[in-house]
């Protein structure tokens, strides 16, 4: 078991022994079950072998500056999709968030500032605009997460109410004193700094702080899930809520803090990405649950429920990110993207069931 | 009793026979009906989608820079690949204004730096004015 | 005997990766003969089920269907060349009325494009009026029975003019009368001429209602013999491979003073009505009595999942609310469940998982995190105890055996610390020698002072381990009889009282 290569000889013998038709099944089922692994590659090569600055130190910099971006989220929606759930509200609440915090950090002398007699903006400040953004979310998610507990309504139906919801609140904020739906901008640079400050150079390309807090966020995260009482029963009420009720664990609170938890995460999303972007417009952060959906889906954060693993998510993340960097630079444009983001979800979908079929 | 099952294959064997009891799914999937056949077909179908929209797009690659003059004269758009700077156009004009540069967003409030931004999606510009006093 | 042989099964070989599921298993049933196919758990029974509908593809052997081979590719091919089966779970279309289950995909039509209700309740009325059931065609399916609906389920397998009928555990959620009038049909459609292939752990129901039986043990074929020939205590030996010479442990525990009352105890959404009973230290308490009588809700109820509208529990003398299972933990009781997949065990998360989550105060550290090696601590110690079959803490539980399912619940229990047990069918869909091991630890728990209340619906069971038995009828308690000198007529008279 602990030995990869033993593995793979031990499967090469076993590989070996079989007669013809069960050798093709074998490879059949090889290819079909690492279809996104062998599209990936071949995409990775293709790329490299077009655009050969691909491979180098400055494309890695990008790549994982794109995936502590992007990794927040779908740590937050992985605790759903745990519960056999999901969340559809996530990029709402994100956007929200974004420009709440954009707000609270405009420019002191910002000609078109929305609020003007807030406070300068300094360290103090800025934590307490991340604190209430995180609120923010949080507030969010446990709405979602009550409906769901004590309702036994859909997650579906729940996070689709609040996403519309959400954005009306979103719109309701743009138009306030004034602003008439126009983007905010204007961010002070104590903000940029602290989001998008560069720590150091990667092959020419700056390496922003916010790497730092993904880190950050996946050892917590990790934490939470591994080695608390509320991650255990988390797994266990996404695994079997009825045997976890009869087991002792408050399903009602577990399921709450679940969505509370992730509602935390897309709070500090928005905040992350209203510096990473400079501007926030209405519909930022529109569709972002769709990627993150995906990671899990793609790293092993099942839909039957009651698994998952961290590493998974950040592999799915790095993997979808890798495949849009790559078709990105051979000049894909954003619309096709979505074409093949939605494929990829399906396709995710069906290997997932596929593991779970019994084999006649 | 303990040695009730003591030969060693019996073990794999009553692990086997209980994966087949286990209903199909769970959660999400609880009522989905499908064979794996049918899967496959879906998995196969999904990365031919991929496939040719990934093909269709490597035929013509490159994404389109346009350009709104927001009430100005008309700017060619131009095709860029990803990373590359676009080339600056001929400034437009309109009468009353001056042309301040490109902006991303119509508000003008984000300028684009033609010396050093490079082009990572399809894009659209706005041209800034001001009024002549 | 000279009944020709309808069905014949020769050399059937199913090989899944790395097991041999089925060894040349050959079977053969008559016309107008009712055959038992017994076996434990995984013995292969229902594999060789699959293989004749289809369900699995057979890697080798041979299946003959009045001389002719078939090989069948899905259940609706084999129901259409007259082989039928009543599963163990249903498969019905609940919202939709009697006949409509009966004649779906062959509906009578008028024209080609009407369907011909008229024909169909015509049709329908007539198989039930054979069959002497008593259910209206138009009823819709979700406000039946489980036995009326496997009634319809017999009826639709006779309107096919089946010639074989197989049951697949038919009397595992029916009643003493309903398994009465399930047995007259069956003796109907054998003395028309149908065979019949019964499936059951049930060993008295075998020997009456069969005519062979045919035993299989770890995929292979052991012995075929006329029912008469065959005494139960041979059709365990040949089940199990080894002569158990004994179906219950010896009882050793000894009641101490009373512990556990519980006092007119009222469901609020349920039929329980003034349930009164007391338990002792070290005692192992049965509750008989037929299925619905308010067995398992009187054990949700005083384990607080179940909302009680009037009534108390008291633990020692002193009053214990239980209103949620959480609350009960910590007052010391305990409930394993009757459904164990439904609501006992975590399929998709490991033994360690399953056995430390009622526990996980126990391995908090510092009030913040969990302690992995003393979560492991304890997940060997009950491996260890119990001796569950596993390969590993880390494997995932829902690929043990039910008798190992089982056990790894009945530990997740014990680490709570409970002074009572609550059973609630604890040996259900485990095979006999697992069996004796649960009947073991539930004598082993009593010895150490824990009160044990156990439900099921085996009575020579109940009878075999229990100190005293109370028999709920109708949701109410009907008596108490004791369980050394009570014989199974007693406990029946009792459970028919309030019905």
């Amino acid at each position: 078991m602990t030995n990869p290569i033993a593995n793979i000889q031990r499967s090469v013998a076993d590989f070996r022994q079989m007669d013809k038709a069960d050798k093709k099944r074998y490879i059949t089922d090889l290819v079909l079950n690492n279809a996104l692994y062998i599209l990936l590659f071949v995409f990775v090569i293709y790329t490299a072998i077009q655009k050969p600055h691909f491979l180098s130190l400055g494309s890695f910099a990008n790549l994982v500056i794109q995936v502590a971006a992007y990794l927040p989220m779908a740590l937050g929606i992985a605790g759903c999709i745990v519960l056999t759930g999901t969340d559809l509200s996530a990029g709402r609440i994100s956007g929200l968030t974004a420009a709440v915090a954009g707000v609270f950090l405009q420019k002191t002398d910002f000609v078109n500032k929305m609020f003007q007699n807030l406070p300068e903006v300094n360290g103090w400040w800025i934590a307490a605009t991340l604190l209430a953004v995180v609120a923010i979310g949080a507030v969010i998610g446990l709405v979602n997460g009550f409906f769901v507990a004590k309702f036994s309504l859909h997650p579906f139906i729940v996070t689709l109410s609040t996403q519309l919801i959400t954005y009306g609140i979103i719109l309701w904020f743009f138009a306030l004193n004034g602003n008439n739906g126009q983007p905010i901008s204007g961010l002070s640079d104590e903000y940029k700094t602290f989001v998008n400050g560069e720590m150091f150079r990667l092959g020419n390309v700056a390496v922003p702080r916010y790497v730092l807090y993904a880190l950050l966020l996946i050892v917590i995260m990790w934490f939470i899930w591994n080695k608390t009482t509320f991650g255990k029963n988390m797994f266990a009420v996404g695994s079997n809520a009825e045997a976890a009720k009869v087991s002792g664990v408050n399903v009602f609170w577990t399921t709450v803090l679940v969505h509370t938890l992730a509602g935390a995460a897309y709070g500090y999303t928005g905040f992350i990405e209203g510096a990473r972007s400079g501007s926030v417009a209405p519909n930022s952060g529109l569709n972002t649950e769709c990627d993150a959906i995906a990671a899990c889906v793609i790293g092993g954060v099942s839909f039957v429920g009651g698994t998952g693993k961290i590493s998974g998510i950040i592999l799915g993340v790095v993997i979808l990110r890798l495949i849009f960097v790559a078709l990105t630079m051979l000049g894909v444009d954003s619309s096709s993207l979505y074409i093949i983001k939605g494929a990829i979800i399906l396709c995710a979908c069906a290997l997932d069931m596929r593991k779970y079929l019994v084999k006649k | 009793m303990e040695d009730f099952n003591n030969n060693p294959s019996s073990e794999e064997e009553e692990v086997q026979k209980n994966e087949e009891q286990v209903p199909k799914f769970r959660g999400l999937y609880r009522y989905v009906n499908i064979t794996v056949k049918q899967l496959d077909m879906i998995i196969a179908a999904c990365i031919l989608v991929i496939v040719i929209v990934v093909a269709i797009e490597l035929m013509d690659p490159g994404f389109t820079v346009s350009f709104n003059s927001l009430g100005g004269t008309d700017v060619a758009p131009q095709e860029q690949m990803y990373g590359d700077l676009i080339e600056e156009p001929v400034p437009p004009t309109r009468e009353g204004y001056t042309f301040t540069g490109w902006y991303r967003d119509n508000a003008c409030l984000v300028p684009w730096d033609i010396e050093t931004d490079t082009v990572e999606t399809d894009t659209t510009l706005y041209a800034g004015w001001e009024k002549i006093e | 005997m000279d009944q020709n042989v309808l069905l014949k099964m020769t050399g059937i070989t199913k090989t899944f990766p790395g097991v041999k599921a089925l060894d040349g298993v050959n079977f053969e049933l008559k016309a107008g003969t009712v055959h038992a196919l017994m076996g434990e758990n995984g013995a292969g029974k229902s594999t060789l089920m699959k293989c004749l509908f289809g369900i699995y593809a057979k890697d080798g052997g041979q299946i003959l269907l009045d001389g002719k081979e078939i090989d069948f590719k899905s259940s609706k091919e084999a129901l259409e060349n007259g082989v039928a089966m009543v599963h163990q779970e249903l498969n019905q279309a609940l919202k939709r009325s009697v006949m409509d289950n009966i004649w779906l995909g062959r509906y009578p039509k008028i024209g080609g494009i009407m369907v011909d209700e008229k024909k169909m309740y015509k049709d329908t009325k007539a198989v039930f009026d054979e069959l002497g059931i008593d259910v209206d065609p138009h009823r819709i399916m979700s406000t039946m029975s489980v036995s009326q609906r496997q009634m319809v389920e017999i009826a639709k397998a006779v309107s096919y003019n089946s010639k074989i009928i197989v049951f697949d555990e038919p009397t595992s959620s029916l009643t003493e009368q309903e398994v009465e009038h399930l047995f007259e049909i069956i003796n109907m459609l054998r003395d028309r001429g149908v065979g019949i292939i019964y499936i059951s752990h049930k060993m008295a129901e075998i020997k009456r209602i069969s005519d062979y039986i045919t035993v299989m043990r770890d995929g292979k074929w052991i012995a075929t013999d006329h029912a008469d020939n065959l005494e139960m205590a041979d059709i365990i030996r040949l089940m199990v491979g080894r002569e158990l010479t004994n179906q219950f442990p010896p009882k050793t525990n000894v009641p101490g003073d009373v512990v556990l009352e519980v006092q007119n105890v009222t469901g609020l959404y349920n039929q329980l009505q003034d349930v009164s009973f007391n338990a002792r230290k070290g005692e192992i308490l049965g509750l008989a009595g037929l299925e619905s009588s308010g067995r398992t809700e009187t054990l949700e109820s005083i384990f607080g999942i179940r909302t009680r509208k009037s009534g108390t529990i008291a633990l020692d003398g002193k009053p214990c609310f239980n209103r949620s299972a959480h609350e009960s933990i910590k007052n010391g009781f305990s409930l394993l469940t009757e459904e164990r997949r439904a609501t006992g065990i975590f399929g998709v998360l490991d033994i360690k998982d399953n056995t430390v989550i009622s526990s996980l105060k126990r391995h908090l550290r510092f009030g913040l995190w969990l302690s992995d090696k003393s979560q492991r601590e304890d997940t060997q110690y009950y491996i260890d105890a119990m001796r569950t079959k596993t390969p590993s803490q880390d494997t995932k539980i829902r690929s043990l055996s039910g008798g190992n399912q089982q056990k790894v619940i009945i530990g997740r229990w014990l680490l709570t610390d409970p002074e009572v047990l609550l059973l609630d069918e604890p040996t259900r869909g485990i095979d006999v020698g697992a069996k004796y091991e649960i009947y073991q630890l539930i004598i082993d728990l009593a010895n150490k002072g824990k009160t044990v209340i156990v439900v099921s619906s085996e009575m020579p069971e109940l009878l075999g381990i229990c100190d005293r038995i109370v028999v709920m009828s109708g949701g109410r308690v009907a008596g108490e009889v004791d369980g050394q000198n009570t014989t199974q007529e007693d406990i029946m008279t009792l459970a028919a009282k309030y019905v």
